[in-house]
C-alpha cells in the first residue's frame, strides 16, 4: 500500500529518489490504503482496502466514485439473512432457501453502486431496502424461483434490470399464476387463472351433479367433483364430494324436475351431503330428477 | 354396486364415481349417517328390485335385496292415507252441499263413503298380502 501527495520536495539526492519511488508506487497501487489520501486530486483513482474497492475522485475534487470491486471472489452462495453493502458492490449473490436481502441505505451505497441476486432454489428471496427507502417504487420485491436481476442504486433508491415486466390491465408483460389462497381472495387482477385452480375462486362451483331418475332409480348423467351417490331409500340421496369442502357452511342448491317436488339439501359436514325430494303438497317423500351445485370454500 | 346394512334394518345403494375407493366412500357415508352402518357388500344391479313401490321396505337377504313385507303393509297403509286424505276433502265439500240443500239422502252416501275410507287401512287383504305385487293390488275403488 502507498499513498502520496504528488509533490517532490527539495531534498538530498537520496530522498529525492525515494521521494520519486513512492509516488511511482503509490501510481502502480492506484493510491491504496485503508483511508483516502491526504492530497486528492480530480479523476484520481484510490484502492479503498477498508471496503475492497476502487474508487476515483470526481471532476469537482469533491467526492469519491465507486469505480470497481477489489474482491477476488465475485460470484457468492447465500443462503440466509444478509444485508448487501457496500464493499459488495458488483458481488454476484447465488441466493437458496428462503429468506431476505436486505440493502444498506441508498446514501451510503451512493450512486452507482450494484450487485447482482439470482433465485437458484425454490423458496422466495425478498429483497428488502433500508428502512422506508424502495425498489422500484415498492417497499420490497421478490424473486422467484429462477429470478435473477441486477439491482442499482443511484444514492437515494434503488431499480431492478432484468425482472420481468409484470402485466397488468393496462401492460403487457409477464404475468404470474395464482396460487389457491389467490383465487379465494378474488381480488387479484393481475395474476393468471390456470385450470387447476379455477375451481378456488368463490363464484366458481365446488361441485355439480345431474341425476335422473327413472322408474324410482339414480343415473348419473353428468357430475363434478363427487365420488359416490347413495340411494338411502325414497326421496333421500347421498352425495359423497371428492375434494371436501373447508367446512360445513357451503351452499348447495338443488333443483327438482316436476312442478310439484322440492329439494331439501342436508349438510352434516364438508365432504358429503343429503338430498331430500318431497311431494310440496303432500310432503310425502319422492323420487324425481334433480340436478344440484354448490358453492363454497374447499 | 355396493349395498350398506345398515341399522335401522334398511339398505343404501352406493354406486361409485370414477376411481372413487369403496372403503373411502363408505366412511363418508358413515360421518354423515352416524350409527348407522353395520356391514356391506357388493352386488350385482340385477339383485336389486325394478319396482321401487316398497324401497324404504327393503332389506338384505343373503346376496340381494328383498321386500319385508312388514314395512311394505305400513308403507301401503301410509300410501292409501294420503290418497284417503285428498278422498276426504273431496267429500267433506259434497257433505256441506248436501246439507246446504237439505239432501239428506245424499249426506247419507257421503258419511258411508267416508266410513269405507276410514277402514281402508284396516283391510284384511293388506295383511294376508305375501308379495309385493299382492299388497299393490290392495287398492280399493273408494281411493281412486
Amino acid at each position: 500500500m502507498s499513498q502520496h501527495d504528488y509533490n517532490i520536495a527539495n531534498a538530498n539526492g537520496a530522498s529525492v529518489r525515494s521521494d520519486l519511488n513512492n509516488a511511482l508506487a503509490s501510481v502502480v497501487s492506484q493510491n491504496s490504503g485503508a483511508s483516502e489520501p491526504a492530497t486528492m486530486f480530480a479523476y484520481m483513482l484510490w484502492a479503498d482496502t477498508t471496503n475492497g474497492l476502487l474508487k476515483q475522485r470526481n471532476a469537482a475534487n469533491s467526492a469519491w466514485r465507486v469505480r470497481g470491486s477489489l474482491k477476488e471472489t465475485f460470484v457468492v452462495a447465500k443462503t440466509g439473512l444478509f444485508t448487501a453493502v457496500l464493499s459488495d458492490f458488483g458481488q454476484t449473490f447465488i441466493c437458496t432457501n428462503t429468506f431476505t436481502m436486505s440493502l444498506q441505505a441508498a446514501a451510503t451505497l451512493s450512486d452507482g453502486w450494484f450487485c447482482h441476486a439470482r433465485n437458484d432454489g425454490s423458496g422466495v428471496i425478498t429483497i428488502d431496502p433500508d428502512a422506508s427507502e424502495t425498489i422500484n417504487g415498492v417497499a420490497s420485491i421478490t424473486l422467484n424461483p429462477g429470478d435473477d436481476c441486477t439491482i442499482w442504486c443511484n444514492g437515494s433508491t434503488f431499480k431492478t434490470i432484468g425482472l420481468p415486466n409484470l402485466a397488468s390491465d393496462t401492460y403487457a408483460g409477464a404475468i404470474e399464476i395464482a396460487v389457491q389462497s389467490e383465487m379465494e381472495a378474488g381480488s387479484a387482477v393481475n395474476k393468471a387463472v390456470t385450470p387447476g385452480r379455477q375451481h378456488y375462486h368463490p363464484s366458481a362451483a365446488k361441485y355439480w351433479a345431474y341425476l335422473a331418475e327413472s322408474g324410482g332409480g339414480y343415473t348419473l348423467l353428468a357430475s363434478y367433483n363427487h365420488t359416490s351417490i347413495v340411494d338411502n331409500g325414497v326421496g333421500n340421496i347421498d352425495l359423497n364430494v371428492a375434494n371436501d369442502f373447508s367446512s360445513s357452511n357451503y351452499c348447495p342448491l338443488v333443483s327438482v324436475t316436476g312442478g310439484n317436488f322440492i329439494g331439501l339439501p342436508t349438510i352434516t359436514n364438508g365432504g358429503s351431503y343429503n338430498f331430500g325430494i318431497r311431494n310440496s303438497t303432500t310432503g310425502a317423500v319422492a323420487d324425481a330428477t334433480f340436478f344440484t351445485a354448490a358453492f363454497g370454500d374447499q | 354396486m355396493i349395498l350398506i346394512n345398515r341399522f335401522d334394518g334398511g339398505v343404501s345403494l352406493m354406486r361409485l364415481i370414477g376411481e372413487a375407493k369403496a372403503d373411502e366412500e363408505i366412511g363418508k357415508w358413515s360421518k354423515r349417517n352416524p350409527g348407522m352402518y353395520r356391514s356391506h357388500i357388493e352386488i350385482k344391479d340385477e339383485s336389486v328390485p325394478t319396482d321401487r313401490t316398497f324401497r324404504d321396505a327393503w332389506v338384505l337377504s343373503g346376496a340381494g335385496v328383498i321386500v319385508d313385507m312388514n314395512r311394505a303393509r305400513e308403507l301401503w297403509r301410509e300410501v292409501m292415507r294420503r290418497a284417503r286424505a285428498d278422498r276426504f276433502a273431496e267429500l267433506d265439500v259434497q257433505y256441506m252441499r248436501a246439507i246446504e240443500t237439505e239432501d239428506s239422502a245424499a249426506a247419507s252416501a257421503i258419511v258411508k263413503k267416508k266410513e269405507e275410507l276410514r277402514g281402508v287401512t284396516l283391510l284384511p287383504d293388506i295383511d294376508a298380502a305375501t308379495t309385493p305385487a299382492e299388497l299393490r293390488s290392495c287398492w280399493p275403488d273408494c281411493l281412486n
